[in-house]
């Protein structure tokens, strides 16, 4: 298990850059052994003191993060959770005028949002 | 035979009134330092209705922003509403909200839009903003106008005076139910050119207020606009992903021309420049003129040698500022050096601009 960053899509692995492809899984543990449940596989895995147990002890159970590599053939390359870039959720609407409020933009807000910051206003 | 010019404009704002109930020291509009405003003579709901249909000739027009002044003074803007929408017209009431009376809401047409100027969460700072006791009756008259079915976005005006409290004034406006907000950077007259020192925020405190801005919009997702354009050298757009910035149009489809109270039509409602007269002429024979091109394509020398990404968009920021405030479409928004403190007292000096009725575009017949 590695705890390299992940940079656009791309894992890298002792200064290599691998190409990955990014899916979700689980770790289980059966009769001892710890397993990877992804893609409806169980894939097992290795320990080593690259991937010591302590760690992997830790993630039964739970959902991951898995990064597949398909070089030179398809395997598991990293497992675990690690920080994706962010990119803000900001909806492209059209031109903005000055002065006059544009149809695209009234898109209308979560309730929720709008009731909470009322009883945030009504409190003050 | 020639065939009539059409053009792409999709937006008109009308000025119905020139008067007000309120005394704002930022306001724009350009009679209010020439002495004019109540003595205007106005447009009759026909004419008005007869100049839109003008323009939709030369225009596929499909929405009609009515201003002023504060269009609500006149007690036939419901019916102008109802007529504009008779024409397949979505009818904007830019407003200060303080005469939202429920018996005129009702006259509105079902799910009205309107543009509602609130300057701070804070009433005293409001009111102080407004120069009148306003903000409770503000605050009665948007609960009521969401329970009759209408909408609204909340329009700031952000001054030295309010910048600091910009969070607060999109929270109070979203709890009440504005759909969207606009956060309009004051934009100078010539009458408040003289009190810019009062009122233009620096650029410390324009960013601080974009910040928070742009925290509510990525938390809440709250949609905010930054309507009157912000040079990308006070305020870089791309700190800032979460707000969406807007620029002039200068001309383009975007451009929203402007039919004053008396029928003049002008380039928007930031200029006092007369391009010809509507009841007299084709809209397309105003806009089309050569000096009415001339004055969207003028960029500041100041700012030719500009290598921001958004140059080509900003070319100078609002030219209808830098005309009103310097004489000259050909100079840098005024907002840029106020707000940076680099102005100086040499560009108070010179020929000032002729007043408001005299200032016609070149060659625009007398």
């Amino acid at each position: 298990m590695t705890d390299e960053g992940q940079v656009a899509g791309v894992i890298i692995i002792d200064g290599k850059p691998v190409n990955a492809e990014t899916v979700t899984g689980k770790v289980l543990k059966l009769r001892g052994k710890y397993f990877l449940q992804v893609r409806g596989k169980k894939l097992a895995i290795p320990l080593s003191p690259v991937t010591p147990e302590t760690q992997v002890a830790k993630l039964v159970r739970k959902t991951v993060d898995v990064a597949l590599s398909k070089q030179p053939k398809p395997s598991v390359v990293a497992i675990g959770t690690w920080p994706t870039p962010e990119r803000p959720h900001v909806r492209r609407i059209g031109p903005i005028i000055c002065y006059i409020p544009v149809p695209d933009l009234r898109r209308g807000l979560d309730s929720k949002v709008q009731e909470m910051l009322l009883h945030e206003m009504a409190a003050r | 035979m020639g065939q009539r010019t059409r053009y792409p404009f999709r937006n008109l704002v009308v000025e119905v009134t020139e008067r007000c109930n309120n005394a704002c020291r930022h306001c724009c509009n350009y009679w209010r330092g020439d002495g004019g405003g109540s003595s205007t003579p106005e447009l009759s709901r026909a004419e008005i209705c007869a100049l839109v249909a003008k323009v939709q000739q030369d225009a596929p027009l499909v929405q009609v922003a009515l201003s002023g002044g504060e269009p609500l003074l006149r007690p036939d803007l419901p019916e102008i509403a109802c007529d504009l929408a008779s024409r397949g017209l979505a009818a904007l009431v830019i407003t200060n909200g303080a005469l939202l009376s429920k018996a005129r809401l009702q006259r509105f047409p079902a799910a009205s839009f309107f543009e509602i100027t609130l300057f701070s969460a804070d009433g005293a700072l409001h009111n102080q903003m407004t120069g009148r006791m306003v903000f409770d009756r503000l605050l009665e008259n948007i609960v009521r106008l969401r329970r009759q079915g209408h909408k609204f976005v909340l329009a700031c005006v952000i001054t030295k005076l309010n910048a600091h409290d910009v969070a607060g004034t999109i929270k109070l406006g979203v709890a009440l139910g504005a759909e969207a907000v606009m956060l309009n950077r004051v934009n100078l007259s010539r009458r408040a050119f003289r009190l810019a020192e009062q009122l233009v925020p620096t650029v410390a405190q324009l960013n601080a207020s974009l910040r928070a801005a742009e925290e509510l919009a990525g938390t809440y997702g709250i949609p905010v606009a930054v309507s009157v354009p912000i040079p990308p050298c006070l305020a870089d757009p791309r700190e800032f992903p979460h707000l969406h910035f807007g620029w002039c149009p200068r001309g383009d489809r975007n451009a929203y021309y402007t039919i004053g109270c008396s029928g003049l039509l002008r380039p928007c409602n930031h200029s006092s420049v007369i391009l010809g007269d509507l009841r007299a002429e084709g809209f397309a024979d105003i806009v089309g003129r050569r000096h009415v091109k001339e004055f969207w394509k003028s960029v500041a020398p100041e700012c030719q040698q500009c290598t921001h990404p958004l140059k080509e968009q900003c070319r100078g920021g609002c030219p209808a500022a830098a005309d009103e405030c310097y004489g000259s479409p050909r100079r840098m928004d005024p907002f840029v050096q106020l707000s940076r403190g680099t102005w100086c007292t040499v560009n108070r000096s010179g020929h000032p601009p002729a007043p408001a009725s005299q200032r016609r575009c070149e060659g625009t017949p007398p």
